[in-house]
């Protein structure tokens, strides 16, 4: 598995065109407790803690080691009446926000 | 300043702490800091110790701070600041075991919580008014203390039966006067400022720390009690303050299972009420008060312990009216519902 960290490529340009093949890992220093379908993250790196809406701790549910973005993009679509694009720019803005939190990292496989 | 170094022992809900220094001055404000858990025998051997020592000038504070300590908070000097202790400039890091929280010209504290021992050094402290001293002892103790999974929050506490409500939120919006109201209808008081919170087995509980309960003028007002406490209400350094004991009978308690949370906020309303909030937004809402991140297996632990809380209580925001002696009203029929569920 190669990590996907590039510097000198920006996220936001590569991600909407690698839902396929990109994987989303929580960091080790993340630590997260759900309460009535919604999720915490603690970041023990930087002591921040954020919460996420009903729809973003569903893709925070979803992360796993073998699941693709393009995975949990079916899966949103799946469970919400909702816009495959509009799903699909929710769940780039989420991932985008939690990289840049430093709460996941993200892994482009071949 | 004096040479020989006192020992104090106390014992906190079942912690022994050793308490040492060589000034008489910060001896006598940390045993009146914890005058509730004060032991009259020797510390036993294994106890958690804290250490003071007053220095003559920062430059005699046996501690090199190592460049590669690892720098988590910072608290730069300000123009025109740095009367209060929450103004002073301030550095945190961390050097191996060692937590370093260097305030300068004031002093500094070296806690190492997997040695279980604090070190605080004070510059000149008898030119310091003994509130600062006790604000020191105070985060060594609690530093201390989250290594042996008991956690502070700043909040009010109290308890009734031996079920407990803790008040939280930021300052001004009715935490003291909410705690003040339950005090005067018969609750206990466990903490008008930091109570400690310890999972018992399966229960979240809620320990007293009890300390002087600091009061605006306003907030005087608003109970006779208070307004006619006399010689019992005593000017401290920015505050009024008295204890809980020379006021009210019930008193103080010692520790109780938690069952509601409560975060008052004040309207321009003449009723007060309550309003459910879903759990995750009280926890979110409760980490600001409680949760600082040093070590992450501490803080890891912390944090599930805050978890386990909220998932224990029911949570509330309290929109605090101008009725504030009725509050029980609101409170009582809830605790009583809580007992009931539990029996």
């Amino acid at each position: 598995m190669s990590k996907v960290f590039e510097p000198e490529s920006r996220l936001e340009d590569w991600l909407p065109s690698s839902l396929h093949n990109t994987v989303v890992n929580p960091t080790p220093e993340t630590h997260v407790s759900i309460l009535d379908d919604k999720a915490i993250l603690l970041n023990l790196d930087t002591g921040a803690y954020h919460a996420l809406n009903s729809v973003g701790t569903v893709i925070w549910e979803n992360i796993a080691p073998d699941c693709t973005l393009a995975d949990i993009h079916a899966i949103l679509c799946d469970r919400y009446e909702v816009a495959e694009e509009t799903a699909r720019e929710d769940l780039l803005e989420l991932v985008i926000r939690l990289y840049h939190l430093g709460v996941v990292t993200l892994e482009r496989r071949p | 300043m004096m040479s020989t170094a006192s020992v104090s022992h106390f014992s906190i809900h079942g912690l022994d702490l050793s308490f040492h220094s060589t000034s008489s001055a910060i001896s006598t404000s940390a045993q009146h800091h914890l005058r509730y858990f004060l032991q009259g025998s020797l510390p036993p051997p294994g106890s958690l110790r804290i250490i003071f020592e007053a220095v003559n000038h920062a430059t005699s504070i046996p501690v090199t701070i190592s460049p590669t300590a690892r720098r988590l908070f910072s608290r730069p000097v300000e123009e025109g600041g740095g009367s209060t202790w929450i103004d002073w400039p301030c550095e945190v890091s961390q050097d191996h075991t060692q937590l370093i929280i260097n305030f300068f010209s004031r002093g500094l504290l070296l806690i190492d919580g997997y040695a279980g021992e604090a070190r605080g050094y004070l510059v000149n402290p008898e030119s310091m008014h003994p509130d600062l001293y006790v604000r020191f002892v105070h985060s060594a103790l609690v530093e201390l203390l989250k290594w042996k999974k008991f956690y502070t929050i700043h909040a009010t506490a109290l308890e009734k039966d031996g079920w407990g409500v803790l008040i939280t939120g930021a300052s001004g919006q009715g935490k003291t006067t909410t705690f003040l109201s339950l005090l005067r209808s018969g609750y206990r008081c466990l903490s008008d400022d930091h109570p400690f919170i310890h999972e018992n087995g399966n229960a979240i509980e809620v320990l007293a720390f009890p300390d002087k309960v600091n009061v605006r003028e306003n907030t005087i007002n608003l109970f006779p009690e208070l307004k006619n406490a006399g010689a019992f209400l005593h000017q401290g350094m920015t505050k009024r303050y008295f204890y809980v004991e020379d006021l009210y009978p019930a008193g103080i308690g010692r520790s109780c299972v938690l069952k509601i949370l409560l975060f008052p906020h004040v309207v321009d309303q003449s009723t007060s009420w309550l309003e459910p909030i879903p759990k995750s937004q009280a926890l979110a809402d409760l980490l600001p008060h409680g949760l600082l991140v040093y070590n992450p297996q501490v803080a890891k632990q912390e944090f599930q312990t805050l978890t386990n809380l909220v998932q224990q209580v029911d949570c509330f925001r309290l929109h605090f009216g101008r009725d504030v002696l009725e509050v029980p009203r609101l409170i009582d029929p809830i605790l009583e519902k809580a007992k009931e569920h539990e029996m």
